[in-house]
C-alpha cells in the first residue's frame, strides 16, 4: 500500500539520518488521527490527550528500530497510544473506573446528534468505553482488540456488547449522568 | 460487528458513529513540544548529521560543470540561524574534471539537481556556484599571473561552494559527508568563517 510504504520511508531516513524533517513528517501524518482517538478515550480531556500524544511518539521513536511492519505504523501507534492513554488514566483516576449498569435499553431508533453521542461515550466507564471506541470507531477486529487489551477474544465481543447497551441507556437518558455502580 | 442480533447497531447507530470524527489535528505548539524533548533525550538530530554515505566511492569525475550550471537556479533561499551558538562553516566544494560514471547519463542530471537542491534545503545557509568559463585571474603582487588558478581543465577545481552552520568542526564533517558532492566524486574542504563580530 502506498501509504505503508510513504511511512516505511520515512520512518527509514528517520533512522538512519536522525532526520528532524522526517520524523516531523511522521508526526504530521498520524497525530490527528492519534489525537482524536486519544481524546475519545479520554472522556474528552484536551490536556491529558496531548501529554498522552506527546508519550505516545517519545515510546514510538526509542521502539521504531525494532518495529518488523508486520502491521500497519497506524495500527503500531494506535497501541502504543491506547496504552498511554491507560497510563494516564490512572495517573489522574488511581485506577480503572468500575463498570457501569446495564439495564435494557432498547435499540437507538431516531437520528443521533453526534455531540450527543461524542458526550454519551466520554461519560461510558474506561473498559466499555476502550472497546466501544476500538471497534464501532476504529473498526479493529475483536481479535486485535484482544491482543491490544491482554483480554480473551470473547471477553471483548461481551464487552462490547455491554459497552453497547450502556451507550443506549445513556442515549436514551437524553444525556443525562447516570450512576456507575 | 457482534455475535447476537438483538445487539448489532441500528442503522441510526451505525450512520452516528460513522460520522464522528476519526482526526483532529493537536495544537501546533504541540509538535515543536515533543520535537525538543526528543532531542533533549538524543533521540532526534536538528540537523541530519548521518554517516558516512554508502555511495563515496561510486564515481570519480562528474562533469561539474554541466551539474554546477543547474545547480545555480535550484539554489534555496537561506533560513534564519536556528541557533545562536552555531557557528557558521564553509564548504568548498571541488570537482573532479574525468570521465563520467558508466551508470550515469545527461537524463540523470535533474535528479542529481534535485539531490542537490534538497540537501541545501535541509543543510545549508548560503551557497553559490562559481563561474567556470573566464574572468578568472590570480593577482601576485599586483601582477596577473593566471596558471594559479584552477579552471574546468584541470584535474581539480573550486565550482562552488555551502555555507552551513555547526556548533564545532566536527559536526560540521558530519553534515558535509551528507552532502551528495561527494557521492558523484567531488571533494570538500571545510573551513570556519571567522566571527567578526563584536
Amino acid at each position: 500500500m502506498e501509504e505503508s510504504l510513504e511511512d516505511r520511508r520515512l520512518a527509514l531516513a528517520f533512522l538512519e539520518r536522525g532526520d528532524e524533517g522526517a520524523f516531523r513528517a511522521l508526526y504530521r501524518r498520524h497525530s490527528p488521527r492519534l489525537n482524536q482517538f486519544l481524546l475519545r478515550l479520554l472522556g474528552g480531556r484536551e490536556r491529558d490527550a496531548e501529554d498522552a500524544l506527546q508519550e505516545t511518539w517519545m515510546r514510538a521513536v526509542e521502539r521504531l528500530r525494532q518495529f518488523r511492519w508486520e502491521s500497519s505504523l497506524r495500527t503500531w501507534l494506535g497501541g502504543i497510544a491506547l496504552n498511554c492513554a491507560r497510563e494516564r488514566r490512572r495517573q489522574d483516576e488511581g485506577g480503572e473506573a468500575s463498570e457501569m449498569g446495564e439495564a435494557a435499553a432498547p435499540h437507538v431508533e431516531r437520528e443521533i446528534d453526534v455531540d450527543r453521542l461524542e458526550g454519551a461515550i466520554a461519560g461510558l466507564p474506561d473498559g466499555f468505553r476502550e472497546v466501544l471506541v476500538l471497534h464501532d470507531v476504529e473498526e479493529r477486529t475483536h481479535e486485535e482488540i484482544a491482543q491490544m487489551l491482554g483480554i480473551a477474544v470473547g471477553t471483548s465481543k461481551s464487552q462490547l456488547s455491554r459497552a453497547r447497551r450502556a451507550l443506549r441507556v445513556r442515549l436514551g437518558e437524553g444525556g443525562h449522568e447516570q450512576q456507575a455502580v | 460487528m457482534n455475535s447476537k442480533p438483538s445487539e448489532e447497531l441500528s442503522p441510526q447507530e451505525q450512520r452516528a458513529l460513522a460520522a464522528l470524527p476519526r482526526e483532529r489535528a493537536p495544537r501546533p505548539e504541540l509538535e515543536e513540544r515533543v520535537v525538543a524533548a526528543l532531542q533533549a533525550r538524543g533521540l532526534l538530530h536538528r540537523h541530519r548529521p548521518g554517516g558516512v554515505r554508502r555511495w563515496i566511492g561510486l564515481a570519480a569525475g562528474l562533469a561539474a560543470a554541466f551539474l554546477l550550471g543547474y545547480w545555480l537556479g535550484a539554489r534555496r533561499e537561506p533560513e534564519p540561524p536556528p541557533q545562536p551558538p552555531l557557528g557558521q562553516w564553509l564548504l568548498l566544494l571541488y570537482e573532479n574534471q574525468g570521465p563520467w560514471p558508466a551508470d550515469l547519463t545527461e537524463a540523470d542530471m535533474p535528479r542529481i539537481v534535485e539531490e542537490y537542491r534538497s540537501w541545501a534545503r535541509e543543510n545549508a545557509v548560503g551557497g553559490e556556484r562559481l563561474e567556470l568559463r573566464g574572468n578568472r585571474i590570480s593577482l601576485v603582487a599586483g601582477e596577473i599571473d593566471s596558471q594559479i588558478v584552477p579552471g574546468p581543465e584541470d584535474a581539480l577545481y573550486l565550482g562552488g561552494f555551502f555555507v552551513i552552520q555547526a556548533q564545532n568542526l566536527e559536526q560540521a564533517r558530519t553534515i558535509a559527508e551528507t552532502c551528495p558532492h561527494l557521492k558523484y566524486g567531488g571533494i570538500i574542504e571545510i573551513r570556519e568563517i571567522a566571527d567578526m563580530t563584536e
